[in-house]
């Protein structure tokens, strides 16, 4: 237990001086202690399987996500705190991360933070519900009658381009045409582009002229 | 440091198929591998073109932290004005949370900043007064796990 306690004071400094280093100590402290004692056995349990999860995001393959959904669904089971439930979907600490590495001397404040938080998962839910199906916006959100009429029609023929391969799969090429086709998705054209083939990605170099000859 | 720079696949996985099972009549609608990664790959996108627009603004006011009304301006920049009014819904929420915490919290220790007050708060419900670094932990999986499955 003496040698636990000695990094604890650390990591409290570290807090104060950047936020990076705390994601990179937490990271330590898991390896450290794999496994965490507790008082409460359901505890252990989630701590356990927590640390498994962590563990395993190494190997990165397909058993390892559905293992991970599972023990969080026991998490949840187990815990069942309404309240605490609805304050965030992704780990702050995580988002200050990825705002930071864009520019070091952003600051942000908490309540900013949370708002960038809970936008991207209305983000997502717009991005998933619109290559499919009609009901193009949450049920809270309200939706403005242009948008919703281009949405309609564009979402029509994303389904029946779906539907053409009778899967009941959202794959790859639904979110590139999304993205293509709508003018307010235009960020995420350099990071979801329309799948190409060589040949013509090569013909399209030749002529711009990089290419020679 | 790769890692910290991308939104956890299992939160991604959750809320998408969360969404698509709203929508869908027939059930379960399963997600391909590419598919979660575009998804993820335009979240994180998503993180820093609203961060960007949101800094923007605030240096545009002379200001040196982002607050929380920049954030809703650089939301109708980049045309998702839809979001703003359940985010203004949600963020009370989040302020009354927060209220109660600090009083929870206050009442034990007042020297320690804020977020190790709402983490204390944490360990002190479960009642494991020490371990302070270990509940720490524990406190933020559990949350994880939590909001993923009620949303």
């Amino acid at each position: 237990m003496a040698s636990s306690n000695t990094p604890k004071p650390e990591n409290k400094k570290s807090t104060k001086k950047s936020e990076i280093s705390k994601a990179e100590k937490k990271k330590t402290k898991n390896a450290e202690i794999p496994k965490t004692d507790g008082k409460t056995k359901k505890n252990k349990e989630i701590s356990q399987e927590e640390n498994k999860k962590k563990i395993k995001k190494a190997k990165l393959s397909n058993g390892t996500s559905k293992q991970r959904d599972e023990g969080s669904k026991k998490g949840v089971a187990a815990e069942g705190n309404g309240e605490e439930a609805k304050m965030n979907v992704f780990p702050m600490n995580r988002i200050r991360t990825m705002i930071k590495g864009e520019d070091p001397e952003m600051r942000v404040s908490q309540e900013a933070l949370f708002a960038i938080n809970n936008t991207v998962v209305g983000f997502l839910f717009l991005a998933s519900s619109s290559p499919l199906f009609r009901c193009l916006y949450p049920s809270s959100f309200s939706s403005f009658s242009l948008q919703e009429k281009f949405l309609e029609q564009f979402t029509q023929d994303a389904y029946a381009f779906c539907a053409q391969d009778r899967k009941k799969c959202l794959s790859y090429d639904h979110l590139a045409h999304v993205v293509s086709k709508q003018r307010r998705y235009d960020f995420l054209s350099d990071f979801v582009p329309e799948r190409v083939k060589a040949e013509d990605a090569l013909r399209e170099r030749s002529a711009a002229g990089k290419g020679g000859s | 440091m790769s890692e910290a720079e991308e939104l956890p696949r299992s939160i991604m996985r959750r809320v998408v198929k969360y969404k698509l099972s709203r929508c869908s009549e027939d059930g379960e609608i399963s997600v391909s591998k590419d598919g979660l990664l575009a998804f993820s790959e335009s979240g994180r996108i998503f993180i820093h073109y609203l961060s960007a627009t949101a800094n923007d603004i605030c240096k545009e006011s002379k200001r040196q932290i982002i607050n929380v009304e920049n954030v809703f301006k650089a939301l109708e920049e980049t045309e998702f004005p839809e979001f703003v009014c359940p985010l203004k819904a949600s963020l009370e929420e989040f302020r009354k949370k927060n209220a109660r915490k600090k009083v929870v919290v206050s009442k034990g220790k007042e020297d320690e900043p804020k977020k190790k007050r709402k983490l204390e708060g944490e360990s002190s419900d479960k009642g494991e007064g020490s371990e302070k670094g270990e509940d720490n932990d524990k406190g933020e999986d559990s949350d994880k796990g939590v909001s993923g499955d009620d949303q």
